[in-house]
């Protein structure tokens, strides 16, 4: 592979000035520069018209930025950090936030939900009637004051949301109608799809939000 | 060839056999002619009107059904809202006084005067029923709203046992086939009184807290959809508010119009500010000013009280012990103050 | 959407009496099975009521189950809701596993009623921490000045005119053969 991308001009800037000799590469090459390459007269004076975007490859990036601790060094902003964390700290444990709000994954959809709200689930979902589930794919849990938003899930201690199975039944019947013209043929299919109905009973903050344990993610998981 | 003819062989043995199985059928199955089929035609057509002059059939009630045994539908009930009842206190529960006195005249009509085979009514059942759920809706009501006037938490009971509510309940449990009364389709007020005389055998049978915890689960429950701000405005809004200011000894509210958008249109929108000692305490949007101005003291009264809209949440699951050892009455509204909420 | 789909009733998902806030409760409350002890179209409904019938019974006590016996009809299940409506179907030459399948449908659902679903949740408290109004992140400062304002005024976006694009590229060129002479100096 290594091979292959070395003789492709794209990603090299050295054959990239040679083929092509664009002023605005200059900065980027790392070859140093003899009279040869040297951008031509009519360049130099502007007279060429130019794309305003620019053609030069861009190397790669080296880390995903996503993946790189950010620390905030002034005092100010550490402060600010603190009190607002003791902030909702106070709130989760005196239950001062009133009504939360949650975003989360459910059979392969997100939903938005808060407490005694009713979800439709359409297709084949193994859970019966009366069962009490807990929902633990939380990307997002918010109140009125503050929201927290999990990098993508929130840990399994933070949250705990209950849910009730109330209702499996069936669609209405949807018509499926196939026809290839000229060819006589025509199909009508009918289905009716396996629809689940769960009622959201709680959705609770159980701890402090800048706990940290000795290991993450293994909460509540049997080995 | 042969097979052709085996098959019509085959067929005829078929017919046969089912012309001896059920011959009845066969009987009735008659080829009609032209005259006969226009006669029964003409039957049709007749039956047709005179059920529609009869009018709607007249509703009969479950129990007159061949599929009906009064037994095992009192069994499923219970298992249905999973409670269990003791000596015959659910049966009790379901007899109305108007269904005693019919036995007890179709008795005498029969000549059969046994005072041993006297029915029970439920009449003190629901007493006992009603008392409780009246005292504890009130507890309840309480423990998840501290902060509340006193005079709201009464409306709100009020509005959480109305008879027509309770009446919807009882229906959606499937229980008002399972009535013993006189009278069909069973009045409001009867299936009011069996509702409080099952929570009253409930009571007597499983203990107080079982029969609260189906006070809880059903007529609490019964809150979840309903808009509990609606239930707790008071009719002078920034009147009420000016008031309580007053009697904390602060300076009284002051309104004042932040902002408007569209004046000039079908929809305006006003937004309203309150601020008392230069601390903004609220803010209320509305399409006039007044609408506005009783917004934002809404809002600040509903905060005040522990419900602020929206963000609200309403405790379903409140321990049921805990509940029934609550004595406290909330303070009046006459004499709210932050102070003696605070304290508590 | 075919037309016969439009005209079929529609709603919302809802439960009866706020059903698993409270406890939950199933909403089955009796069903008949209808049947001939001779006809051939019975025949998977009888095989359920001698194998399955007291499983079934066991395992929902809060089902009342009538079996009806009818000659010469043929066979149906019949369901009964606690909000009143019926469930009703029938079970012409189906077999076993197949009244199995109907029945375990019938103690699921809330009533028998086919109808559109319109939305996929419901829910009462839409918005936790406020819907947009015109007056969300506004600036204060607002308040105070006179409209029209000239600020407010101009042009979000304004593109860069080709002449503004000429200059900025020549002056780039010549900061970058500046920058060569330099190097070559060294």
């Amino acid at each position: 592979m290594n091979g292959i991308r070395g003789f492709t001009p794209m990603f090299i800037p050295t054959v990239n000035t040679f083929f092509r000799k664009n002023v605005n590469n200059f900065a980027n090459t790392t070859m140093v520069a003899t009279k040869r390459l040297l951008p031509t007269l009519t360049s130099i004076a502007g007279l060429r018209t130019h794309s305003v975007v620019k053609r030069t490859a861009q190397p790669f990036p080296k880390a995903a930025p996503h993946q790189q601790t950010v620390v905030d060094k002034t005092e100010e902003e550490v402060s600010a950090i603190e009190e607002v964390i003791s902030k909702v700290n106070h709130q989760i444990s005196n239950k001062s936030h009133g009504r939360l709000f949650a975003v989360i994954q459910l059979f392969n959809r997100q939903w938005k939900i808060t407490p005694e709200d009713v979800l439709v689930i359409e297709g084949y979902w193994p859970p019966n009637i009366g069962d009490t589930i807990r929902l633990e794919k939380v990307l997002l849990v918010g109140s009125s004051d503050f929201s927290l938003v999990g990098m993508p899930l929130l840990r399994p201690d933070l949250v705990n949301i209950q849910a009730t199975v109330i209702e499996k039944r069936l669609s209405h019947t949807k018509t499926n109608f196939k026809k290839i013209m000229r060819k006589q043929y025509q199909r009508i299919h009918f289905f009716r799809f396996q629809q689940t109905m769960i009622r959201i009973n709680s959705i609770e903050l159980t701890s402090r939000i800048d706990e940290k344990k000795d290991i993450e993610g293994l909460e509540g998981r049997v080995f | 060839m042969a097979t052709i003819r085996g098959c019509l062989a085959a067929s005829v043995l078929f017919r046969n056999s089912v012309k001896k199985s059920c011959v009845k059928y066969q009987v009735v199955r008659t080829v009609y002619g032209r005259k006969q089929s226009d006669e029964r035609a003409d039957m049709i057509r007749e039956l047709f009107k005179r059920k529609q002059e009869a009018g709607p059939e007249k509703k009969a009630h479950r129990g007159t059904y061949l599929d009906w045994n009064y037994k095992s539908e009192l069994f499923a009930f219970s298992k249905r809202i999973g409670e269990t009842f003791m000596n015959g206190s659910l049966e009790r529960a379901f007899t109305q006084r108007s269904y005693v006195l019919q036995q007890e005249a179709t008795q005498k009509d029969l000549g059969l005067d046994d005072p041993d085979r006297v029915l029970e009514d439920n009449r003190s059942l629901a007493e006992k029923g009603e008392e409780l759920s009246r005292d504890f809706v009130a507890r309840y009501l309480r423990t998840a709203l501290p902060c509340l006037p006193e005079e709201n938490i009464q409306s709100i009971r009020d509005h959480l046992l109305k008879p027509e509510s309770v009446a919807n309940i009882i229906s959606n449990i499937g229980a008002d086939e399972l009535i013993l009364t006189s009278e069909f389709p069973t009045e409001i007020q009867t299936r009011v009184s069996t509702f409080y005389a099952l929570i009253g055998a409930i009571e007597e049978s499983s203990g107080q807290e079982r029969g609260a915890l189906f006070v809880r689960d059903f007529i609490i429950a019964s809150l979840s959809g309903q808009d509990i701000n609606a239930l707790i405005m008071p009719e002078n809004k920034f009147e009420t508010l000016r008031e309580i200011f007053l009697r904390e000894g602060k300076e009284p509210p002051e309104p004042r119009l932040i902002s408007h958008v569209g004046i000039n249109t079908i929809i305006p929108s006003y937004r309203v500010g309150i601020y008392s000692e230069k601390k903004h305490i609220g803010t209320g949007d509305g399409e006039s000013v007044k609408d506005a101005l009783d917004n934002a003291s809404l809002s600040v009264l509903w905060k005040m009280w522990g419900v602020p809209d929206a963000v609200f949440q309403f405790p379903y699951q409140l321990d049921v012990g805990q509940v029934l050892s609550n004595n406290q009455t909330n303070v009046p509204g006459s004499e709210w103050t932050r102070e003696k909420i605070s304290c508590r | 959407m075919a037309n016969r789909q439009l005209l079929l009733p529609s709603g919302f998902p809802r439960a009866p009496l706020g059903n698993g806030v409270g406890r939950f409760m199933c909403q089955l409350k009796r069903v008949t099975l209808k049947f001939c002890k001779e006809r051939g179209d019975s025949r998977g409904m009888r095989d359920f009521l001698e194998h399955d019938l007291v499983d079934f019974a066991t395992k929902h006590p809060s089902v009342v189950v009538y079996v009806k016996p009818r000659r010469h009809r043929s066979s149906v299940i019949k369901g009964e809701y606690c909000n009143g409506k019926d469930f009703w179907i029938s079970a012409h030459k189906m077999n076993r596993e197949e009244i199995q399948k109907w029945l375990h449908l019938a103690t699921t659902q809330n009533d028998g009623e086919e109808f559109r679903l319109r939305k996929m949740m419901h829910t009462d408290n839409p918005s936790i921490q406020g819907p947009w109004t015109p007056f969300t992140h506004r600036d204060p400062k607002l308040n105070n000045s006179s409209f029209p304002l000239e600020e407010l005024s101009e042009p979000v976006f304004v593109p860069k005119s080709a002449t503004q694009q000429l200059i900025e590229i020549f002056n780039e060129q010549q900061r970058t053969a500046r920058h060569l002479e330099e190097k070559q100096g060294e």
